[in-house]
């Protein structure tokens, strides 16, 4: 363990936003629970070997990220993905046209997008990553960030304005306040 | 550039961040302010950026997740540690004496009938003593379960400890021993001391004493076995703890 980060500490302020990554990759509560367990036993074996210390956020998600890959790589042990609730089960609020769209339906929405999208976008949303440090983590070029994540919205657009246009609902996303309901 | 270009540039921009300093932005942002349907795309864009994040944000990981991670930690910390290294070399050659008599004796065990439950008490106590590799770490039983059920190993049948379901799990591995296979589950307490809970089919155990539930001593390790129709287990754990296998009966 490195001399000058407290475990317990790397893990207060990790283990959450973590875990929210592992379940944008994962989409299965046990996998991204694991995934973070994972994460912090290799940091406890190899976190020592960091010397630049402004490097652990992006350390500890690109290791989420390979043991991720790794384990769809061995197939994963998880037979089935914990595939999100179909969209239609999350109630919107309401028929006024003002109405809002569930944050529960955002996520959801977010995990039917393909893997190679869900990882940078899922970073970009979580972290407050800037596209480099995205394409550190990921370990892709930055044009590839960059197009992968305009291509991400696009396809979580698409799909909430589908969805829309299914259930005959207007999307709005909240001003400022978030999820309050408006007219 | 054009608008589709700036979009895809746009759509990489956070303006909390540094990308407000980034001069790749510039041209992009520039081209936003004059141009009326993209400014509103862009800010169409900002309020889906603000959306999902507030909804991403939201998510809570399992509480027993960071007590899990800990629990690993210290596992893994109390399994690295190197022993006393005094007369190294001496306990090292002891040690590899006693292994080749043990795996002789082992070996020829393989071939004899049922083994007592004071024999696998002792091969259990062994095996804790000594370092092994955990297999599969997970904090989470039934994820441990089904690792097992993978690997055919054998699996608590009926009968669990009373409160060890809540004890959190570790991980386990799987052995083979007298030529039968053995599933060993590793838990952790809240005083952060080892359970080790050892299962194999009843029908591999010759029981010495033919009550349900037996305490023995091995060393310095305190063991309860106990059986159901199916399988017999061994709850190992420290003598220091003296009272630790008994407070799960």
């Amino acid at each position: 363990m490195n001399n000058k980060l407290d475990f317990n500490e790397l893990v207060e302020n990790y283990y959450q936003p973590l875990y929210r990554y592992g379940m944008s990759l994962a989409r299965n509560k046990e996998e991204a629970s694991d995934l973070v367990q994972q994460t912090f036993l290799l940091w406890g074996e190899k976190g020592h070997q960091l010397r630049d210390l402004t490097k652990v956020k992006s350390w500890l998600y690109t290791t989420l990220y390979r043991e991720f890959l790794r384990n769809r790589r061995r197939g994963s042990k998880f037979s089935s993905e914990e595939l999100p609730p179909a969209i239609e089960d999350f109630s919107s609020t309401g028929k006024n046209p003002g109405r809002i769209v569930d944050g529960n339906i955002a996520i959801q929405t977010l995990y039917k997008l393909d893997e190679a999208f869900r990882a940078p976008l899922a970073l970009f949303y979580l972290e407050d990553m800037a596209y480099k440090e995205i394409a550190d983590v990921l370990e892709i070029p930055i044009g590839t960030v960059m197009s992968r994540i305009s291509r991400a919205k696009a396809q979580l657009k698409e799909k909430l304005e589908r969805r829309d246009r299914t259930k005959d609902h207007t999307i709005q996303f909240p001003r400022e306040g978030g999820l309050s309901q408006n007219g | 550039m054009d608008n589709k270009q700036a979009k895809v540039l746009l759509s990489c921009y956070r303006d909390c961040g540094s990308d407000a300093n980034d001069p790749i932005f510039n041209e992009a942002l520039c081209l936003a302010k004059q141009d009326d349907d993209l400014k509103e795309w862009f800010d169409e864009d900002k309020k889906l950026d603000h959306h999902m994040e507030q909804s991403l944000t939201d998510m809570e990981a399992p509480l027993s997740l960071k007590s899990s991670i800990l629990a690993s930690k210290f596992a893994s910390d109390e399994k690295n540690t190197p022993k006393k290294n005094i007369l190294n070399f001496s306990l090292l050659a002891i040690a590899a004496l006693l292994a080749m008599t043990l795996f002789a004796v082992s070996s020829f065990s393989e071939i004899s009938d049922i083994h007592t439950d004071d024999e696998w008490a002792e091969v259990v106590a062994k095996r804790v003593q000594g370092d092994f590799h955990v297999g599969y770490r997970s904090g989470n039983f039934e994820r441990i379960e089904g690792w097992l059920n993978a690997k055919n190993s054998p699996l608590v049948s009926n009968r669990l400890a009373r409160n060890l379901s809540n004890t959190q799990p570790v991980g386990c591995c799987t052995m083979e021993r007298f030529g039968t296979k053995v599933s060993l589950m590793c838990f952790m307490t809240d005083d952060k001391e080892w359970l080790h809970l050892f299962i194999m089919p009843k029908d591999s155990v010759k029981f010495v004493d033919s009550s349900d539930l037996r305490y023995l001593n091995q060393g310095d390790m305190r063991i309860a076995r106990w059986t159901d129709s199916d399988n017999a287990y061994f709850l190992v754990s420290d003598a220091n703890n003296p009272e630790l296998a008994t407070r799960f009966f």
